[in-house]
């Protein structure tokens, strides 16, 4: 089950954490989802990390420190606070499978940030609950069958990169260490009483990435975007 | 679950590296990390403790191809691997789209390998995530040790169930099908994902909803990114 995050939504969503931002005088703000992603953020986080990377470690804290609650008997869906002398941090569960993620600027006060942030709980729940039900629709099937298209430049020079068939057919040699292998795994005795194995045992992924009447096939995405190989 | 962003146009996968303490998923994060290209991924986000075991996760978030004009981002997390850290595996496989199984090959392993095999399995009923047709992907990490068990032993002790998952030797300290790995785990939630959502995602002009679109592919493709 995806979580399928609309135009109108999103924007409602953005609407939202703007008012909220401007109230608290936040650097950043963010709805995330239990699964550590971005669902819509306003702003822009200091430092290097990335907001990606500040939603997921975000995530964890406030699930782990729930976790941690409710092991201590505590039931209430409190938020989390961390209290700084610059850029106050709070966290606030909305429901089970969302949070807001309220983030202050250098001069922000971190009761100010908190008391702001569940001022706007509530409406930002309502988005959540949609999110919730938008996810539970199953997407409709379109009415003929679609190719893969690639409806930019932007996108066809993206593929072109990735989905380069000359440049993914081109083997690279067979490491010592898999050629090794490869002599262990046909030469290495079945135990007695082992079973003879039944499993394929791949090397590599099948095929490059192409695209066929049955759709597209994704075998190389991640190696067609490795160091000198674009 | 995907996260799909109709007006941003962008998909994102949560894929979790799995394993018994100390079998090499940070080492495969850090391969990967080490050898994608900067404009396509984030910063290697690690709590490791001295020991190199990991205390929360790691983290690592990619962006790779453009997918019917929509742009898919992949987010790598991996769990520790001590028992007393299941709770934090839990909660880090909650909606996941694909995982990574990583197996220490060392012949005195295996039992732990099993443990944690049996842990990862339950870990994702509990999170409602079906075993038969979910994402798996086994990697049986550090061939190159003299100690190594035989493949077709671990094949017998995590592979001969009804469901057989495809398996990768390798050995991430050397960057040996690390990537492969990453690349098979990816390419069946893609295919599960574009079979889920026939033709892909449909692609609508900018501020336009999918479902609202006519005759969702070749008419409907412009965008303004």
């Amino acid at each position: 089950m995806d979580i399928h995050l609309t135009s109108e939504l999103a924007d409602g969503i953005e609407a939202a954490l703007g008012d909220l931002s401007k109230d608290a005088s936040l650097e950043y703000c963010a709805l995330i989802s239990a699964c550590g992603t971005i669902v819509a953020d306003v702003g822009r986080v200091p430092g290097t990390g990335g907001e990606a990377a500040v939603a997921a470690l975000a995530t964890g804290a406030l699930f782990a420190t729930q976790k941690l609650a409710s092991i201590l008997g505590q039931d209430e869906d409190e938020g989390l606070l961390k209290e700084d002398a610059k850029r106050p941090l709070y966290l606030h569960p909305l429901g089970a499978d969302y949070l807001l993620l309220s983030l202050g600027s250098e001069t922000a006060e971190a009761g100010l940030v908190r008391i702001a942030s569940r001022r706007f709980v509530r409406r930002l729940q309502g988005f959540a609950k949609e999110l919730c039900i938008a996810t539970e629709m199953e997407p409709e099937p379109p009415q003929q069958p679609v190719v893969v298209n690639v409806p930019t430049r932007v996108a066809e020079r993206d593929l072109s990169l990735i989905f380069d068939d000359e440049a993914s057919s081109q083997e690279r040699p067979e490491s010592k260490i898999a050629a090794a292998f490869r002599t262990d795994s046909t030469t290495s005795r079945i135990p007695d009483g082992w079973p003879a194995p039944q499993a394929e045992v791949l090397r590599r992924p099948q095929k490059s990435a192409t695209e066929t009447n049955d759709g597209p096939s994704f075998s190389s995405v991640f190696s067609t975007a490795l160091l000198g190989d674009s | 679950m995907a996260l799909v962003n109709h007006r941003d146009r962008e998909v994102t996968f949560k894929i979790v590296y799995c394993g018994t303490p100390l079998g090499g998923k940070t080492s495969n994060l850090s391969a990967i990390h080490t050898r994608l290209a900067d404009n396509v991924r984030g910063d290697l986000i690690s709590m490791a403790t001295g020991s190199d075991s990991t205390v929360f996760f790691d983290y690592l978030h990619v962006n790779t191809v453009v997918i019917n004009g929509y742009s898919t981002k992949f987010q790598l997390y991996t769990v520790p691997g001590q028992s007393q850290y299941n709770a934090t595996r839990q909660l880090l496989l909650r909606g996941a789209d694909g995982v990574i199984f990583v197996a220490d090959s060392h012949g005195e392993r295996m039992e732990e390998n099993l443990a944690a095999f049996h842990t990862m399995m339950r870990n994702l009923e509990a999170n409602s995530i079906r075993g038969e047709s979910f994402p798996i992907v086994l990697q049986y990490n550090k061939r190159d040790l003299p100690e190594a068990a035989p493949v077709h032993h671990m094949d017998f002790l995590f592979n001969s169930g009804d469901r057989k998952f495809p398996t990768f030797e390798a050995s991430a300290l050397q960057y040996v099908n690390v990537v492969e790995t990453l690349d098979a785990v990816t390419q069946i939630i893609l295919e599960q994902f574009h079979q889920k959502t026939p033709g892909g995602i449909q692609v609508a002009p900018r501020g336009v909803q999918p479902a609202q679109t006519e005759g969702a592919g070749a008419e409907a493709t412009s965008t303004s990114n």
